[in-house]
């Protein structure tokens, strides 16, 4: 439980801190690959990764729903 | 009971007070072929073949209305041909009895529908996916906001499966059904820290409950009997993810995550990948990046190797999927902006997976994209 902790911490702490940043100044952020989600290309490949290890979920994989897997 | 809960939420999110949008149709066409191998299988024991290929088109249709609204569906179909899952049919002298390798075909529908009312955005989906010993039924909620100006946006998503089991056993005779339940709730903050960059934190809770074991796993016992793997009815799962895209320039990003997952099993997980982005002076927006990606997981404390587990312990499997290994996953990925007719875009990311034991798997996936 600790990690989560810390991490939720984390959280709050860097959003408290953050200073707003200007639409003006986001010409980098606004470049395709600094989009926060994953592309869908990416999302479909990671569907048979995350059925070969029993660490699913947290990352856009899903728990339930089967798989087509053996 | 899950459609009921589905309408009703459509029909709640339906009567908040929303924006107009421009009308805009999008398709995309996603395509892939995965090939795997390696000599673990727990259909067999955890010592018999993996071999297993895949080929899966999806198609992605969008539509964004004049209205606030818009909806988005996702048909796709796998066609799997594994000779694992073919050993579950042997004669009793061991014997293949069903010729070639097992084909299987797994059909999948997802639909869902976004509202958008002022900074935020309420969503909700359904979904339904059969193969031949499973059937997948599920519903979800989503909810997301933007604020501070839009450096940050706060997610929720609530996601329901219904499932059923078909029970193949050992020796591949059909002994019912059963059901499995699994609800999964992720909460996200994505974050800009800097012109340069953001960051993306994520909570994923999931909780299961059913028949979770895979009636046609077998476990080698200790005394060298052969019998069906046994696991608990019920699992928690609880993950963390911390992702930052950093631009180093307008040529250089990185992509990046860390992951930290537990279980109530006994599995513990760290995953790391980084994706270095190089921009190509081709087209207005074309990138290539090598792909890394680095996994350690602990083993679940129900996971034994053959031969080694007491007919009198309560539950044990042999699937390496739960066990103890480091994997690594190597790649290269393509993306481009095409002013076509073919496509508005072309993406294609190539990689090898190789897991401790000899197991290895190659993914090849593209994505084609249309809008008008």
């Amino acid at each position: 439980m600790k990690p989560f902790v810390f991490i939720l911490a984390l959280i709050g702490t860097f959003t408290l801190s953050c200073s707003a940043v200007q639409p003006w100044q986001k010409e980098k952020l606004s470049l395709s690959p600094m989009s926060v989600n994953d592309c869908p290309v990416h999302r479909f490949e990671r569907n048979a990764e995350v059925y070969r290890e029993g660490a699913v979920g947290g990352n856009g994989g899903k728990s339930g729903g089967g798989c087509g897997c053996s | 009971m899950l459609l009921r809960t589905a309408l009703l939420a459509l029909t709640a999110i339906s009567l908040l007070p929303g924006l107009a949008q421009d009308e805009k149709w999008r398709v995309d066409f996603l395509g892939s072929y995965y090939d795997q191998d390696g000599e673990r299988s727990p259909v067999t024991g955890g010592i018999g073949t993996e071999e297993l290929q895949t080929i899966g088109p999806v198609i992605v249709l969008n539509y964004q209305g004049d209205s606030p609204w818009s909806y988005t569906t996702t048909l796709g179909v796998d066609n799997i041909t594994s000779a694992s899952t073919d050993n579950i049919d042997l004669d009793a002298a061991g014997v293949n009895v069903s010729g070639a390798s097992r084909q299987d075909n797994r059909v999948f529908i997802n639909s869902g529908a976004t509202r958008k009312v002022g900074n935020q955005n309420w969503g909700v989906n359904l979904g339904f996916s059969k193969e031949y010993d499973y059937r997948s039924i599920s519903a979800g909620l989503n909810w997301s906001m933007d604020f501070n100006q839009k450096n940050s946006t706060l997610g929720v998503a609530l996601n329901r499966y219904q499932d059923e089991v078909t029970l193949y056993d050992i020796f591949g005779v059909d002994q019912g059904t059963d059901d499995r339940e699994t609800t999964d709730i992720t909460l996200s903050l994505s974050q800009v820290l800097s012109p340069r960059a953001i960051a993306v934190f994520e909570v994923f809770v999931s909780d299961q409950s059913g028949f979770l074991s895979t009636p046609f796993h077998e476990v080698i016992l200790d005394d060298g009997a052969i019998t069906t793997e046994r696991l608990p009815d019920a699992r928690t799962r609880t993950a963390v993810k911390v992702g930052l895209n950093y631009a180093f320039s307008n040529n250089l990003i990185l992509r990046s995550y860390l992951r930290h997952y537990d279980d109530d099993w006994g599995i513990a997980a760290q995953t790391l990948e980084l994706e270095p982005h190089f921009r190509l002076p081709y087209g207005e927006d074309t990138w290539i990046y090598p792909i890394f990606r680095f996994h350690t997981q602990d083993a679940s404390d129900y996971w034994v190797l053959p031969n080694q587990a007491p007919a009198s312990q309560d539950f044990y499997t042999a699937d390496w999927d739960l066990g103890e290994f480091d994997s690594q996953k190597y790649g290269i990925g393509f993306r481009t902006k095409l002013a076509s007719r073919l496509s508005d875009f072309l993406d294609v990311r190539v990689t090898r997976y190789t897991r401790d034991g000899d197991f290895s798997s190659f993914n090849v996936a593209f994505g084609l994209g249309w809008s008008w």
